[in-house]
């Protein structure tokens, strides 16, 4: 690393905080769906394979512009996510061993999406083109622009999410929520429409990673897994359900696991991330953010 | 006397039920014979994994269209019974021992496609007297382990070359390059990006080790997981340690894609040599333009300018409207190597199935299949599976390697300064 020269290893930062808010867009679904409802989400990752899916059929199929395929690709993610919460979580929620039983079901509902997948689009990979090609070269640093954009739009959505949660109406009624359900239910917030509310908005951030990374990471019916396995990972880093959690433990993985190819090489980043999760865990059981429970 | 003549007669009628059934001989001839095959039917790797899937279908087509396999003197039709590896060696033994058990499978192809599978899958020739045959897998690991121990492993035959073949193409065609002016290495340096599977360390230590031998230093291996896409962190390393020689091997297309269309945008400088996925043709739609001028092997399927392939994409086309492959070739190749053997034995027996494949001299659309009876594994060459080499030429892929095959010569590749 330090045989590395500067302007590279400052490109290097750049790639982990590009990959690392990628992560967060990610976990930050899987920490809102765990924050409000106390469950894991396990078909998180299909919700980002289609996300790509449908951000491929708009763009290829239909010709339409990434400006417009991107929010109704979303979209339509946002729809599913509503329609997975209300058909598979919905009915087992408060009855007995809920907490097991919806884990079990979104399982279910991630193997029948995969397969789903499977069969509509078959096993070749699908891409999508960049957004912006090119290139621009900073004091000996060369980043492209579609990693640039990627960036840009994961902060802005960061920022929406942050307004949403802290300046609405749903935003208080949704943190209402994750504080005391029963409280909250007795001061008139409709819990059971923040839970699917809820669920859509964590399957639309996923949508919009995957319209995101679709033209990096290509689309395949299993493109889902090895983005949320990292998610989870984000998620216990930052505090389990806590927002600012999910995006500084996805930058934290983001950087180090960069900083490690520079450093040893690219078989070790799984270690190396897991070894700054288990440090963290040592002496913050509860996460960077997560609250200690009494 | 009533009871004695009672019981003389059930005796009578029990030896003339045995002598009836002896008489016709045995039964099994007449059930159909059962092949089972692992491969990866879901995952990173499943687009090769349905592909090979259907070239043994094709072929096991073909078989039942003249009856089946013959077996003691009888027509016999062929069954093949396909599960999913999932690319875990768990999951593919146990997808095996499902099929061992259960289906009574007669011999099984095993796995098809990941050398990591076929490890743990060899195991079950011994323990279940199963004759095994692999598919695409090449580590040379899987033929150190016949060889240490052969005994053991009589039952078990590697259908694809060793990584040594690899190796030697890349090391043959690097030298060729450089020897004809084109390119001229500054430090002689070689880097590596390979999927972290036995395939992809298996053939980067191989090649790695050749080009060591010609002086060269390896600079890096980076392995990662398999399909991944996202190069930049390994690329930017590269652009830090300047290789004069950058090899990437993976078996999961988007991942050649991902790494081709980064290596242009860092604009890093190396001789870059691909291993594998170019074989597949949506590599093209997914890399596009930065696909040109890349060089790589195994150039083993050109529907251009074979005629036999162009014959046999045609059949892929007709009967699974998708395009032809590699792996649709070799799954066509494998079964009819395996079912051959089973015609040449004349029988179900594990020994005289398995000295049949030792024996085998198949000419298929991939290639000829011939093992080497030392690690009883399928012998590479111009002779027996080619290994050829060729260069992204305008979209298109030109034979550059060997010299008697080569349809053109290396263009230097735009990234090179």
């Amino acid at each position: 690393m330090l045989s590395m020269p500067l302007p590279l290893f400052f490109e290097q930062i750049i790639n982990g905080i590009v990959l690392g808010s990628m992560y967060a867009l990610v976990a930050s679904g899987l920490t809102l769906i765990w924050g409000t409802m106390r469950m894991l989400n396990f078909a998180h990752g299909e919700f980002y394979m289609l996300g790509g899916y449908f951000f491929f059929l708009l763009i290829s199929s239909l010709g339409f512009s990434a400006a417009l395929a991107i929010p109704i690709a979303i979209s339509l993610v946002f729809v599913v996510g509503l329609a997975v919460q209300r058909i598979a979580v919905h009915p087992l929620l408060g009855r007995p061993q809920w907490e097991f039983s919806t884990l079990v079901a979104t399982l279910g509902v991630s193997i029948f999406l995969q397969n789903a997948a499977l069969h509509i689009w078959g096993e070749r990979f699908k891409t999508v083109p960049y957004f912006i090609n090119g290139t621009i070269d900073i004091v000996g640093m060369r980043l492209s622009y579609q990693r640039l954009l990627i960036l840009a739009v994961a902060v802005i959505a960061m920022l929406a999410m942050w307004y949403l949660l802290r300046r609405t109406r749903f935003g208080m009624a949704l943190r209402a929520t994750a504080m005391d359900r029963d409280a909250a239910m007795l001061y008139g917030v409709n819990v059971y429409r923040v839970f699917t509310m809820t669920f859509g908005i964590a399957a639309a951030l996923a949508g919009l990673a995957a319209t995101m990374l679709s033209s990096i990471n290509s689309i395949s019916p299993w493109m889902g897994a090895p983005l949320m396995l990292k998610g989870f990972v984000v998620v216990v880093l930052g505090g389990l359900g806590s927002f600012p959690g999910a995006i500084l433990g996805g930058i934290i993985i983001g950087i180090v696991e960069t900083l490690g190819v520079i450093t040893w090489s690219s078989q070790w980043r799984e270690v190396i991330s897991f070894t700054v999760l288990i440090l963290i865990l040592w002496f913050r059981p509860w996460g960077i953010f997560g609250v200690k429970e009494s | 006397m009533q009871g004695l003549k009672l019981h003389r007669r059930s005796a009578l009628l029990a030896v003339g039920m045995s002598s009836l059934f002896l008489a016709m001989g045995p039964v099994r001839a007449a059930e159909p014979l059962k092949i089972g095959v692992v491969a990866p039917l879901t995952g990173p790797a499943a687009n090769s994994g349905i592909a090979l899937r259907q070239g043994m279908e094709l072929a096991a087509d073909e078989w039942n269209a003249k009856g089946g396999v013959t077996i003691d003197g009888q027509k016999t039709p062929v069954t093949v019974i396909f599960e999913d590896s999932q690319s875990r060696p768990e999951v593919g033994v146990s997808a095996a021992q499902k099929m061992i058990n259960r289906d009574k499978i007669d011999l099984l192809i095993g796995e098809a496609f990941h050398s990591s599978v076929t490890i743990a899958l060899m195991e079950l020739a011994p323990q279940f007297k199963l004759p095994i045959l692999s598919g695409e897998p090449v580590s040379t690991e899987i033929a150190k382990k016949i060889e240490a121990d052969p005994e053991k492993y009589k039952l078990f035959w590697k259908g694809d070359f060793n990584s040594e073949a690899y190796g030697e193409a890349l090391r043959d065609v690097y030298k060729s390059i450089a020897a004809s002016g084109s390119f001229k290495p500054k430090n002689n340096t070689i880097a590596f990006v390979v999927e972290d599977t036995d395939y992809g360390r298996s053939n980067a230590e191989i090649t790695a080790e050749l080009f060591k031998k010609e002086g060269w230093n390896v600079v890096a291996l980076e392995t990662v997981p398999l399909g991944h896409a996202d190069f930049y962190p390994q690329l930017t390393k590269m652009r830090s340690l300047q290789p004069d020689v950058l090899v990437s091997i993976f078996t999961s297309v988007n991942s050649g894609a991902g790494l081709v269309k980064q290596f242009q945008e860092l604009g890093v400088s190396a001789l870059h040599l691909g291993v594998y996925y170019p074989l597949r043709s949506e590599f093209f739609d997914q890399a596009g333009q930065a696909a040109e001028g890349l060089v790589w092997v195994p150039m083993q399927y050109d529907v251009e300018s074979n005629k036999e392939h162009a014959a046999f994409d045609k059949l892929i086309q007709q009967k699974f409207k998708t395009a032809g492959s590699s792996d649709h070739a070799f799954g066509h190749g494998i079964l009819n190597v395996a079912l051959g053997a089973i015609e040449s034995a004349g029988s179900r027996d594990a020994t005289k199935i398995s000295d049949a494949i030792g024996k085998t001299n198949y000419k298929g659309v991939h290639g000829t299949w011939a093992f080497d009876q030392k690690n009883h594994t399928a012998k590479a060459g111009p002779e027996f599976i080619p290994v050829p080499a060729a260069q992204i030429q305008g979209g298109k892929n030109v034979v550059i390697w060997p010299e008697q095959r080569a349809a053109g010569k290396y263009q230097p590749q735009p990234n090179l300064r």
